[in-house]
């Protein structure tokens, strides 16, 4: 029963309530009673926590880079790839469907590889400009360790 | 600050950096020691954070706030560090247990730990209790948290984590005890 409770059965003894029932402990009693506490002894390096979000933001920047152009060098492939079906396959006027172009590649009527279609569109891919210098090792660690990425190139 | 609005901060773009360090301040100690807990190294718990934060910051887009943002942080955390220990015990070949006690082992030489004998033996006591249990204990002797944000993380009931956290307590005591 809470104390507001009680001022409205019996204003009396709610007063008496609110005092508490009169007993008292030595000092520090409880906290005799607990069991002393072991920490894990686990340290960090001094400052860690004031460069953390600093690391993290530059990473994220990073990723962001990475992210746009390996985009853009992803839907270019597929681009150049699709145009190059389109125009070496499939006269004029007909209406193809983006399906039946996955059957094709898929089924292995379409006999091309990688270095066939860039020396095709060679003046183009020229042309295209990558500002952003990305190091070797970057990549690596950008192929290793995005899923995305890994799927793309099975 | 407000969970609702710092959310709405990190998803829209204009405001998501501002959010994001909002985010890292208010969260970074406590993740960093959830993780630190489960992995012991330094500079695997640094690896995993700063992973998790950037996780965070990929798919803020598909939190849904069906649960509160600190136990999505922390679940986050904590699959990143079971993921890591999982790869780690498959690179060196290990099981869980064997894994664990050479993480303790490498404290010994850690330049980051300041334990001694107690504090390494009440690890090695805790890591001979099921994963489930470790994680419970860890997250309330260690990291302080109420039963009740345990068990918004762990999606595990108050009920259920009190006899586990009873269960492990004296389960550490007797290995202490004996060893």
């Amino acid at each position: 029963m809470s104390h507001d409770e009680l001022k409205h059965i019996t204003p009396t003894l709610h007063k008496i309530a609110k005092n508490g029932n009169g007993f008292t402990v030595p000092d520090g009693y409880f906290k005799s009673l607990e069991i002393p506490k072991i920490d894990s002894g686990l340290s960090v390096p001094e400052g860690y926590f004031d460069t953390l979000e600093s690391k993290v933001l530059d990473k994220v920047a990073i990723h962001h880079k990475k992210f746009g152009i390996s985009k853009m060098l992803i839907a270019a492939s597929f681009t150049l790839l699709l145009a190059f079906i389109g125009f070496k396959y499939f006269p004029k006027g007909n209406d193809i469907q983006y399906a039946e172009i996955e059957n094709w590649i898929e089924n292995g009527t379409i006999d091309i590889n990688s270095y066939e279609l860039a020396s095709l569109y060679q003046e183009e891919i020229d042309n295209i400009s990558f500002t952003d210098f990305i190091s070797q090792e970057e990549i690596e660690n950008y192929l290793n360790n995005d899923i995305n990425t890994l799927y793309y190139i099975e | 600050m407000n969970e609702q609005l710092l959310v709405a901060q990190l998803k829209d773009t204009r405001t998501a950096e501002q959010g994001f360090k909002t985010l890292m301040s208010l969260y970074k100690k406590r993740l960093y020691w959830h993780i630190r807990n489960m992995v012991f190294n330094h500079d695997d718990a640094d690896d995993i954070l700063q992973e998790t934060f950037i996780k965070v910051y990929k798919n803020i887009d598909s939190f849904k706030g069906e649960s509160k943002l600190y136990s999505w942080l922390y679940r986050i955390a904590t699959n990143e560090s079971i993921n890591f220990l999982n790869k780690k015990a498959k690179t060196l070949q290990m099981d869980n247990l064997e894994l664990q006690d050479y993480l303790i082992q490498n404290l010994k030489t850690d330049v980051y730990f300041e334990g001694d004998d107690i504090q390494l033996k009440l690890h090695k006591a805790i890591a001979t209790l099921p994963d489930k249990q470790q994680l419970v204990f860890k997250m309330r002797y260690f990291e302080e948290m109420k039963y009740e944000e345990i068990s918004e993380i762990l999606e595990t009931s108050v009920g259920a984590l009190k006899a586990n956290y009873h269960h492990a307590a004296k389960k550490i005591e007797q290995f202490i005890v004996k060893h």
